[in-house]
Formats: structure tokens, C-alpha cells, sequence
């Protein structure tokens, strides 16, 4: 199974050029906002970073510490409801294919670019016309389906820590480098689900003590499956968009429930939208 | 239709159809996938408190 490119440190250099890069593609963004003149369409087609699609979306607090992490049923129609209203839309079939080019069966093409993404601090611009032309495409497909959204997002993604870190010192890695506020980029497409649980390998994960990211968010676009029974279904997958900036609000232990009833431990990131 | 199946493109119902594939679901959540982690900031050494934010140059990083 290819996993892409293996968490690093960077030095304060390295970091440094990094946010700056990403400061001048927001003004840029923001310059291209405020040109009078241009559609919709166009400036989206010349932005760097994807415009947030969603419209008025309800708020959605994190669930008490002690409150075990599962998804309703309840909340899963409600999500199932967005994804209908989603495919109902008319998206152009070159859009439909670069999505599915990303997230078709083969995960290679989401590394490779991810990876691209990575690597160009999320600077569309900076990849090659074909490989841009696709990230655009793949952009305006979670563009319109996020327009659906109507609550935020609760999803988990595993954090696979970089070498060094291991069960006796995450908690203090983790305290050490994410204190509240401090400020997270997300350069690329990130797979998350709103099921702890199957975020968390669905109970096949090697690595027990391996943290999940618990992301409070109005972004991005439910991929799940419908419920078949009256319980929650852990097929929640939610993809989110790439250039998202997210600020953390603490390091907690979590109860995650099992869809057999049992519950187990686990250490969450916790990150929530950081707006302009 | 199985998990790992992924509707065609050119089927204008494409997005009403689809839902992540196992084969994303394992790149992303298996044992050894797993999304990767933000790049953090090692400083070389802790700065004095001269109105510098520090707090910026620790800020992490996805690679």
C-alpha cells in the first residue's frame, strides 16, 4: 500500500518561507476577488486556493471529552440528504472524470498529487498544466458539493507522527508543537470520516496509540454510504478541500465507540476552521 | 456495486453514486496509510522574549 511522502521536521527557515508563500497566494486570491469585471467562474479558474463553497452552515461544538465518539443515524441521513442534493447537480463530465481520476479506485494519483501539493506549499500555479488543470477540476467538484452542507462537520483523520515519536512521549509531542491557537495548513486533499472509528482502521489499526486529528469544519464534501440498518454505518468518509487553515484547540484523550458497543481509548488533535 | 468500485464519470449521476473507495479508505486509515501529519517546527534554540512572535515560527505544517 504506497503511503506518499513520510512525515519530516522542518527548520524555522524552511517554515518561515513556507508561511510567507502561503500569505502572498492569499493576497494574490484576494486581489483576484476584488477585480471588478470577472465571473464567477473566471476567478475561481484563477485563484490559487479553492473559495470556500459552503453557504450558511449551523455551528457544531465539539462533543463533551468523556461523551464517546460515534455517528448517529440521525446524522448520517442528514448527510445522506446533502450527498443526494449534490448529485442532483450538473457537474461537467470533465469535472465528474478528473474527480474520479484523484478518488477512483487506485490511490496513486491522490498521492501524486497531494504530494505535488505538498511540495508547491498548495500553489496550483507552480504544477505542471495538466496536473493543475485536474486539482481545478477536482476544486470546483467539492465546491459544489459543499455548497450543501448544512452543519459543520465533525470528521477524524489519523495523524501518522514523524519517527521518534511513540506512545511514551505523543502526549508531549503533541502538547510541545500543537498548543491551543497555534495555526495548521492543510496543502493537500485529506481523507477523513465522520466515524471515529473507521478513521481509526476500524479496529485493524497496527499502531495503538496512533492519534487521530478531531476536526470541527464546514468544509468539504460527505463521500459515505447510506445507513442499511436502523444503526449508525461506520462508512462516513468525508473529503476535504485542499488549502484549508484550521487552529488547534487541544490535545484530549477520547472515548471511540466500536459499532459493537465497545469503546476504547484514543488521543485526538483537536482543530477547528480558522477563517481570515 | 462493490466498495472498491467507483461509478463511471461519464454517468451523469456519478456524485449520487459514489462513495470513497476501500482502497482510499485503506490508503488513509490502515495500518500502515494513515494521513500525513502536520510538518512541525523544530527550533534550533528557544528565542529571548524580544517582541519577536515566536509563536508564529512554531506554527505546524502539513507537508
Amino acid at each position: 500500500m504506497p503511503v506518499g511522502k513520510n512525515p519530516e521536521m522542518l527548520d524555522e527557515v524552511d517554515k518561515q518561507s513556507r508561511d510567507d508563500t502561503r500569505g502572498g497566494l492569499r493576497e494574490l486570491d484576494q486581489m483576484v476577488e476584488n477585480r471588478g469585471g470577472l465571473s464567477r467562474h473566471i476567478k475561481d479558474e484563477n485563484r490559487a486556493l479553492p473559495r470556500d463553497g459552503t453557504g450558511k452552515v449551523r455551528s457544531r461544538q465539539f462533543p463533551a471529552d468523556a461523551e464517546p465518539r460515534r455517528i448517529t443515524a440521525y446524522r448520517q441521513r442528514i448527510l445522506n440528504t446533502q450527498k443526494t442534493a449534490f448529485g442532483r447537480e450538473k457537474v461537467p463530465v470533465r469535472v465528474r472524470r478528473a474527480f474520479a481520476a484523484v478518488f477512483g479506485s487506485d490511490p496513486s494519483e491522490l498521492i501524486r498529487i497531494n504530494d505535488l501539493l505538498a511540495d508547491n506549499v498548495g500553489d496550483v500555479d507552480a504544477l505542471n498544466e495538466d496536473t493543475a488543470r485536474k486539482v481545478r477540476r477536482v476544486d470546483r467538484a467539492l465546491r459544489t458539493g459543499e455548497a450543501h452542507n448544512k452543519a459543520d462537520n465533525i470528521v477524524y483523520t489519523p495523524i501518522r507522527p514523524p519517527q521518534g515519536v511513540n506512545s511514551g512521549n505523543l502526549a508531549s509531542w503533541l502538547n510541545r508543537n500543537f498548543g491551543d491557537g497555534t495555526e495548521v495548513n492543510f496543502d493537500r486533499y485529506t481523507v477523513t470520516s465522520h466515524s471515529a472509528y473507521e478513521a481509526d482502521g476500524s479496529g485493524v489499526a497496527g499502531a495503538q496509540w496512533r492519534p487521530l486529528c478531531e476536526i470541527v469544519t464546514r468544509r468539504g464534501v460527505y463521500v459515505g454510504n447510506a445507513p442499511t440498518s436502523k444503526g449508525p454505518h461506520p462508512h462516513a468518509g468525508h473529503y476535504l478541500p485542499r488549502g484549508i487553515r484550521l487552529r488547534c484547540v487541544g490535545v484530549k484523550t477520547i472515548p471511540v465507540a466500536a459499532p459493537d458497543g465497545t469503546t476504547y481509548e484514543r488521543t485526538v488533535l483537536q482543530l477547528e476552521d480558522l477563517d481570515d | 456495486m462493490t466498495d472498491n468500485q467507483v461509478p463511471d464519470p461519464d454517468d451523469p449521476e456519478f456524485f449520487a453514486k459514489y462513495t470513497m473507495p476501500q482502497s482510499i479508505r485503506d490508503f488513509a486509515f490502515g495500518p500502515s496509510g494513515g494521513t500525513p501529519p502536520p510538518r512541525v517546527v523544530r527550533p534550533a534554540r528557544r528565542l529571548k522574549p524580544t517582541g519577536i512572535d515566536d509563536a508564529a515560527a512554531s506554527q505546524p505544517d502539513q507537508p
